[in-house]
């Protein structure tokens, strides 16, 4: 690592000198292993008058006359100090500097500075954390290795989107994500849903950084706060994850790395089934969605199902089920549909180089089971990182992702349980957790023979399971070329110049195949082929100049000002066919109508173009004080495309401070403080319009507006419903942000500690309008958002013991997300979800707080039961019931090694989130999990509540009593935790889980030498292997980590898109 | 140093030309100048259609029409429920008028104002009748006005009055001889008809009004039945929307087909009113196809041809009727208190059918009780369902089978009966019988049922309502020439519209006489919601309904929650304490809570 830092770092310092009177030259070597150290400040002593050493160590200076003593420093390393005397040549060896704890780490626009001299956080993830894996998604390879991150998966299938929050939400309707940069450039991290997330197109829609491998990553560094970032402008203003991937830089010798992974992908999160009773309602048998039939002992058979189907073709498809019985007991074998899911990675990489150029390239091919038939997801990745120094002045750097991304699933819409998914899109879980537990999926025919979906009820209403994962498919094929090109050269001694560019496009297809025969969704069940094809680009270029100046030992200062402009432009088209003619075939032919607009998934207009320019202007600005004072003042001007002339500029700036008083009062370390950090930082970043075009209201048309019975298509004309505002203007986020850093105890102890207060003010909101302006939303800049949040970050040094070491992380992290005002006489704003039943955003509460429909309460907030059925009274206006931020979410690191071993352990616990969740309560209240108390179908029940009374008759109640109307298990079950008010479906979200565990072999070096291979490891690990959503009823094993409502703004909400996903597996590594 | 400079140059090129920030106008839109009248117009047409549909459903649910669910009165609805017609209305269909009617304007376009104008104010007009005070005159403003402020809706009913007028004007002006040509989903293009329209909205308003300006009311029904095109009374001047039946993009047929043809019935029926017409006027003593109110068949469709014993199926079988729920008195059977509702048999024969609970008819008909919230069982291939009229469903040939089935009945090539010639004439009926203005009360009864019936079995027969302009629809005229000839039919409404008649001159005072006014007014109103919750709060009228399952249902809205986007996002409004507020020309006292 050091190695390649020194090697980078000459490629931007090479010196050459010019004569004086006097030159003294010399080669630097690095006291550990004699090899030679670009890039070491050399400085005469009480002068401006210094030099940086070159590729090879080599450093010529002039310098006045005799006498004086020349200073050596670098990061990392002790710094010398060396009488000249009448010597012309000094050549000096410099040995780590163990005291200065120095870590390099990589911050804005690719530059590497030294962590102490940080003002602010910053979290760096290296890529033994990130390679060999069981997961395709570095997202989710990150969970929990961050502190103040917040990554959640939209469901459990492979390839499914993966939502990630740094330090809370900075908007209300704009994105919340990060940005993604790789290699210095912007890398697209979309999620391009296909359809909202009620018509199916949150839980199968991959985010775009599933394109990235984490076996070719070097490095993550999160930047989190806006002083970290302002640099990128307003697109880091949610964070900055910066990816390295591996570009041979400073590798010397030639080397081969074979990585062979296999694992099983199984599902985590089935729940565990009661044996006691079967199909059917109220203790009597029948085709119902519930298990509130009879006691399984009470009947011995029954009629089978299909005898009692309502269509006569279907009665007649299976004739010989006609007079069969099938017996009632527990015979549905759910987990027989769910398979063990096989995986594998194949990496090989090479890497090599010389002294002036390096290379890295390496091919990687994934291909993952999920472990719900139809999952699958494969990728290849090709890549070639180079860098080079053309001359002494003039480098280049170089990296080119190639990727292919294929991800196939079974649909996955919302559902709550209630018999249909939204707005009639299927979805292979909407009915299934509950399927009756004495129906035999396995046993009967699935399809007619004419292909059509045939289950238990008479009505066929519902769509057999199988069916759907046999018939239909959501497909997404992306193609993507990622290229990074950095030239840099080197004017002067002191200023550099660099120019970047990043070029970033993809091509994602994505596929619904829906056959012909299905029984749910109007327009789904004539069989449904859309194709959308989405093209992104991303162009950005920097233009930077550095300046670097040592004026003496102690101050050293440097500059970059740099200008960027990025160009994004979104392009998507597609085709939507409706009516199948032969089944099973999905090309737009064999359709009877094709249209522009997506009409069974919510009817958006499938073509559709944007382009974004972004421009900035920025200059970051360092003082170093003697190594212990750092300075950093930054700002950055932009121009954006999306607002009007006049309102499209804006400048904003940060500064941040870090002081080591250990270094400054030499008093102060000891062997029990080590080392302190002292840091303060204020940044500020801007938000632009969340889409483009928002300025100016607009019109559409619809050249099929209606269609009369002469066939004749009717135009419309409508004015949109979007108003356009003309006078909005950039928003201003501000950040401050302070924390220290310590190592105690002779570095046993580590400290990273930040408390941070973001806020955001004229906040770009797409409020939402009373409709009786004649729209329904526009962009304004109202309300007033806060983020305060601490976090924390422990290691230690647990025991070391002989070859023994136990070393222990802990992360730690509070974020209190809330919306302090909504402007406009806005009292609420749906963030996410459906207006009765969503995430809102509320003046005063938390961010993305629930609100639902919940049951009555009296003033003394007794719950009203309804006289006549003994069940709860709905409240009309919907209440407040949930809050989905956790109180707090920790990680716990432990790593063991021993020799060749190392055994890592991370432990993920989340405290508190409120969610809305369907699996459980679909589950309970279908009878097909009992809750912690089992209870019969014959069990009566007294909701807790009171009974209004109403003395006089007059309409107005008088007092309450408490009530004793009974009602009936079933009634319990479905009628009160299910189909009764949103708030019985609220369950707290805490969790304990083990995340991961690796247990790592390598070779050792004597074995090695036996073989070709100059080393080899072999690797056993698992994710997600246990979990306890330990407030949740526990049969349902429902795992809270979900997020129904797909990538983006809302929390908290699970519409039964499935399970969760566990994988375990081998790893073997070899290089040669 | 050569290469710098051309480090730099290239640099700067690449730069310069990739700054382009002019990329304000949206390439994926219709700019606003680019709109079309004609164009704007269709789209106002179509979107009067959606919000009327989701309107009458309301209606049609509070009174009894249609079953609705959430157990207590304000549960049956929510103030979400209410935020698609409040963007429809609004959003879609007044802002483009607003935008239609300037434009017009200034071109002459006399007949897309003219149109613009009557839709403008027909859905004002159901805004005030069913939330109250809302706004208009600081409404539409975009930026000027983001929290627009209420208007008094006494104020708003002068206004939308004026609106009419201005209509009938523009009407009567000729057009500018370059007015681009007109869609006209309403009647075809003729602007007689439209100025009838616009009477008889104007009939509908002033009799609102008559609880509480009498003189006005009178005054205002004089002037207009006096205009030369006068009201609605041919069976074209009906104001209905007519879909059509292509399934896919767009899909045009009625939105109550699609709710209830394709996987199998989605709605519940009232049973309430499927009792009432089975065994309104004894009618439910005849043999096929005559059994029951001879428009029964029409209205809905029989899954089943015998009731279900099944409690899987409907759960109410193995219940007993709640204790406040019908008794018999003498040989009558009786909703909700005693005293002999009008219109229901005196025949002992009557006494056959033991109970309203659950089942209405002893004939496979079967909704729900009034306000019942249970949960969902297998039904949907075995509840009654839509029939021809208004949905475009399946006529009831005895013919007891599943409805999953999109190519059943009209396919779908239903209508909105947004305001029928039949309304027109209970509203005479009304008018006369307490202002004294419009005709015999009795006449005018006479030929609303006269109309309704015969409305009814010719719209589910040619799918045209007498109008030339428009395709017959798919339509059920096989089936029904078959099963119900038109001369039987023709007796058997004449034998019921004798029933009514007679059953009203019995009467010895006008509430008596309004009650079967109101009665027959109602039964005609399947399908249209707005003007039976109008007619319900105003008159009081039909009296002894079924009442709610649950004994104490709260206080039945006299007007309906202000919608959560109107109320959450408008700083001038707050959400109302409860629903008994009443709309200002509603000073009722009957109590309806029940």
């Amino acid at each position: 690592m050091k190695k390649f830092l020194l090697l980078c770092f000459s490629f931007v310092f090479v010196l050459s000198a010019w004569a004086q009177e006097r030159v003294i030259s010399g080669k630097v070597t690095a006291q550990e292993d004699a090899s030679a150290l670009p890039g070491v400040n050399v400085v005469l002593r009480g002068t401006t008058n210094g030099t940086v050493t070159d590729a090879d160590g080599n450093f010529k200076l002039n310098i006045p006359s005799a006498g004086g003593s020349l200073v050596f420093s670098f990061i990392g390393l002790q710094t010398n100090e060396v009488v000249i005397g009448d010597r012309s040549v000094i050549d000096v060896a410099l040995g780590l500097d163990i005291q200065q704890l120095t870590e390099v780490v990589v911050t804005a626009q690719g530059v590497q500075r030294d962590k102490k001299a940080l003002g602010y956080a910053i979290s760096t993830v290296g890529k033994d954390q990130l390679s060999a894996r069981p997961q395709a998604d570095v997202a989710r390879i990150l969970q929990g290795k961050v502190p103040g991150v917040n990554i959640t998966p939209t469901g459990g299938t492979s390839g499914s989107g993966t939502s990630i929050n740094i330090r809370g939400y900075s908007s209300l309707s704009g994105s919340t994500q990060p940005l993604f940069v790789v290699d210095g450039v912007p890398f697209n991290s979309a999620t391009n849903n296909g359809s909202g997330f009620s018509t199916g197109g949150a839980a199968v829609t991959p985010s775009r950084f599933l394109d990235l491998d984490p076996n070719n990553i070097e490095s993550i560094n999160v930047l989190k706060g806006l002083a970290a970032t302002v640099l990128y402008g307003d697109q880091g203003r949610n964070g900055v994850i910066l990816v390295t991937t591996k570009s041979g830089k400073g590798k010397k010798n030639a080397e081969v790395t074979v990585q062979q992974t296999m694992n099983i992908t199984e599902v985590a999160s089935l729940p565990k089934f009661q044996n006691s009773w079967g199909n059917g309602f109220q203790g009597l048998y029948g085709a119902f969605f519930s298990n509130w039939g009879p006691d399984f002992s009470e009947i011995d058979s029954v009629g089978h199902p299909f005898q009692f189907l309502g269509t006569p073709s279907l009665r007649d498809a299976y004739p010989e089920y006609m007079f069969n019985r099938i017996k009632y007991d527990p015979g549905q074998t759910i987990d027989k549909f769910f398979r063990k899911g096989l995986a594998s990675n194949t990496y090989v990489n090479f890497t090599g180089g010389t002294d002036k150029m390096g290379f890295n390239s390496s091919v990687s091919y994934t291909d993952e089971q999920g472990f719900v038939p139809g999952n699958d997801v494969t990728r290849l990745n090709v890549s070639l990182g180079v860098n080079a120094a053309i001359t002494d002045k003039l480098s280049i750097s170089n990296s080119i992702l190639f990727s292919k991304t294929d991800v196939e699933t079974p649909p996955l819409n919302g559902a709550t349980g209630g018999g249909g998914t939204f707005d009639g899109v299927p979805s292979l879980y909407g009915q299934f957790l509950y399927t009756p537990r004495n129906l035999d999926l396995f046993d009967w025919p699935n399809a007619t023979p004419d292909n059509r979906s045939i289950y238990y009820r008479g009505g066929n209403d519902i769509a057999n399971p199988l069916w759907i994962a046999n018939n239909y498919r959501e497909v997404n094929y992306t193609t993507r070329v990622f290229n990074s090109t950095t030239i840099s050269y080197d004017i002067t001694d002191n200023f550099s110049l660099t120019y970047r560019a990043g070029y970033d496009t993809y091509t994602e297809v994505q596929e619904r195949r829906f056959n012909k025969g299905g029984v749910q969704g109007p327009n789904i069940i004539n069989g449904v082929y859309q194709t959308q094809t989405i093209r992104n680009t991303i162009f950005n270029q920097d233009f930077i100049l550095g300046y670097n100046k040592q004026f003496n030992e102690d101050i050293s200062f440097s500059a970059r000002v740099g200008f960027n402009a990025r160009n994004d432009k979104f392009n998507r088209d597609g085709l939507y066919s409706e009516g199948q003619i032969i089944s099973g075939l999905f090309k737009h032919y064999n359709f009877t109508t094709a249209s522009a607009r997506s009409v069974g998934f919510g009817g958006r207009i499938l073509n559709r173009e944007t382009e974004e320019q972004r421009m900035g202007a920025y200059g970051d600005f360092s003082f170093d004080y003697k190594q212990y004072l750092f300075l950093n003042v930054a700002g950055r001007n932009d121009w954006t495309s999306t607002l009007e002339t006049g309102n499209n500029r804006i400048f904003y700036p940060s500064t941040s401070v870090s002081f080591i008083p250990t270094e400054a009062f030499s008093g102060l370390k000891s062997n029990t403080l080590n080392y302190l950090k002292l840091r303060v930082g204020y940044g500020t970043s801007a938000g632009f319009a969340p889409f483009p075009y928002g300025t100016r209201s607009t019109a559409s048309l619809n050249a099929r507006g209606f269609l009369d019975l002469g066939a004749t298509p009717v135009i419309t004309n409508s004015i949109d419903n979007f108003l356009g505002n003309a006078a909005l203007k950039p928003e201003l986020q501000q950040e401050i942000e302070a924390g220290f850093e310590a190592k105690l105890l002779n570095e046993r102890i580590g400290f990273d500690f930040t408390v941070y207060n973001r806020s955001t003010r004229n906040l770009i909101t797409e409020a939402p309008l009373d409709p009786s302006t004649g729209y329904t939303s526009t962009l304004t800049n109202v309300g007033k958002l806060s983020n305060k949040g601490l976090e924390l970050g422990l290691t230690g040094n647990a025991v070391t013991r002989g070859a023994f070491r136990w070393d222990i992380t802990l992360n730690f992290n509070i974020v209190r997300p809330e919306i302090l005002e909504l402007g406009g006489g806005l009292e609420e704003v749906v963030i996410a979800g459906f207006t009765n039943r969503g995430n809102f955003a509320i003046p005063g509460r938390p961010y993305n707080i629930i609100k639902g429909n919940a049951v009555k309460k009296s003033p003394d907030g007794e719950r009203i039961v309804r006289p006549n059925d003994g069940l709860y009274t709905v409240d009309p206006i919907i209440r407040e019931i949930g809050n989905p931020n956790p109180d707090w979410m920790s990680s716990l690191f432990n790593t063991f090694t021993y020799k060749g071993f190392t055994l890592n352990v991370q432990m993920d616990y989340r405290h508190g989130g409120d969610m809305y969740a369907s699996t459980p309560s679909a589950t309970i209240g279908r009878g097909a999990v009992s809750t912690d108390v089992e209870y019969g179908y014959d069990q009566t029940f007294v909701l807790p509540g009171v009974l209004e009374v109403d003395n006089n008759a007059d309409g107005v109640v008088d007092s309450y009593r408490k009530n004793d109307k009974q009602v009936t298990a079933a009634d319990y079950g479905f009628n009160v935790q299910f189909n009764g008010t949103d708030d019985t479906s609220m369950f707290d979200g805490s969790f304990i889980r083990l995340r991961e565990v690796t247990l790592a072999y390598e070779f050792p070096k004597i074995m090695m030498g036996k073989t070709p291979f100059k080393a080899g490891s072999i690797q056993v690990n698992g994710n997600n292997l246990w979990f306890n959503a330990y407030n949740v009823p526990k049969n349902v094993n429902f795992d809270p980590e979900v997020l129904s409502t797909g990538v983006g703004n809302g929390a908290g909400f699970d519409y039964l898109t499935g399970p969760s996903a566990r994988r375990y597996g081998v790893v073997l590594r070899l290089t040669f | 140093m050569k290469f710098l400079k051309s480090f730099f140059i290239t640099g700067l090129i690449v730069l310069a030309t990739s700054c382009n920030l002019d990329l304000l106008d949206d390439p994926n839109a219709v700019k606003l100048s680019q709109t079309d009248p004609s164009l704007l117009l269709n789209n106002i047409q179509i979107g009067m259609a959606g919000f009327f549909n989701t309107a009458s459903t309301f209606g049609m649910q509070v009174t009894r029409l249609q079953n609705s669910g959430g157990s207590v009165y304000e549960n049956f609805a929510n103030p979400q429920s209410y935020d698609g017609i409040w963007t429809a209305a609004y959003a879609n269909v007044l802002e483009d008028c607003d935008v239609l009617i300037k434009r017009a304007e200034e071109n002459k376009y006399t007949v897309h104002s003219g149109m613009a104008r009557i839709i403008q104010a027909y859905t004002l007009s159901v805004l005030v009748d069913y939330f109250g005070n809302v706004p208009f005159s600081d409404a539409l403003q975009k930026q000027n006005s983001l929290n627009p402020t209420l208007d008094k809706m006494e104020e708003l009913y002068p206004a939308i009055i004026a609106m009419l007028d201005k209509a009938i004007t523009d009407l009567r002006t000729t057009p500018n001889a370059v007015a681009p040509l007109i869609t006209d989903f309403y009647y075809g293009g003729n602007t007689t008809r439209w100025i009838r329209l616009a009477n008889s909205l104007k009939l509908k308003m002033y009799l609102n009004l008559r609880l509480t300006n009498a003189a006005g009311a009178t005054a205002g029904i004089t002037t207009l039945l006096a205009d030369a095109a006068g009201v609605m009374s041919a069976q074209s001047d009906s104001f209905v929307f007519r879909y059509a039946t292509n399934n896919a993009d767009p899909d045009v047929r009625h939105p109550r087909f699609v709710g209830n043809y394709i996987t199998g019935a989605g709605d519940y029926m009232a049973n309430y009113l499927l009792w009432q017409m089975f065994y309104g006027y004894d009618r439910h003593t005849g043999t096929a196809p005559s059994q029951g109110d001879p428009r029964m068949r029409f209205y809905f469709y029989r899954q089943r041809s015998s009731n279900s014993s099944d409690p899987n199926e409907i759960r109410c079988v193995a219940q007993t009727a709640p204790a406040h729920y019908p008794f018999s008195t003498g040989t009558a059977i009786i909703y909700g208190t005693p005293g002999v509702p009008p219109g229901i048999s005196t025949n002992a024969a009557s006494q056959a059918w033991a109970r309203t609970f659950c089942f209405p008819t002893p004939i496979g008909y079967w909704g729900r009780e009034h306000v019942d919230p249970q949960g969902i069982p297998p039904d949907g291939l075995a509840r009654s369902t839509w029939g021809p009229y208004p949905a475009g469903g399946r006529f009831d040939a005895n013919v007891n089978a599943g409805v999953n089935n999109p190519a059943l009945g009209m396919r779908g090539a239903g209508m909105q009966p947004i305001l029928m010639r039949a309304s027109v004439n209970f509203m005479r009926a009304e008018a006369a019988l307490f202002l004294g203005v419009g005709g015999a009360a009795d006449a005018q009864f006479s030929l609303g049922v006269n109309n309704s019936l015969t409305d009814v079995r010719d719209w589910s027969v040619n799918g045209t309502l007498g109008t030339s302009a428009f395709a017959s629809s798919p339509n059920e005229s096989a089936t029904i020439n078959t099963f119900y000839p038109s001369a039987a039919y023709t007796a058997d409404a004449a034998a019921y519209a004798a029933s009514a008649l007679a059953a009203y001159n019995s009467q010895t005072d006008n509430n008596g006489r309004l009650n079967f006014i109101a009665r027959e007014y109602w039964i005609s109103l399947f399908g249209s919601g707005v003007e039976s919750y109008n007619l319900y709060r105003r008159t009081g009228f039909p009296s002894g309904m079924q009442p709610t399952v649950n004994p104490a249902p709260g206080a039945f809205p006299r007007s309906f929650w202000y919608p959560s986007s109107f109320e959450a996002r408008n700083s001038q409004v707050e959400q109302k304490a409860n629903l008994t507020g009443k709309i200002f020309w509603d000073n009722s006292t009957t109590n309806l809570d029940f």
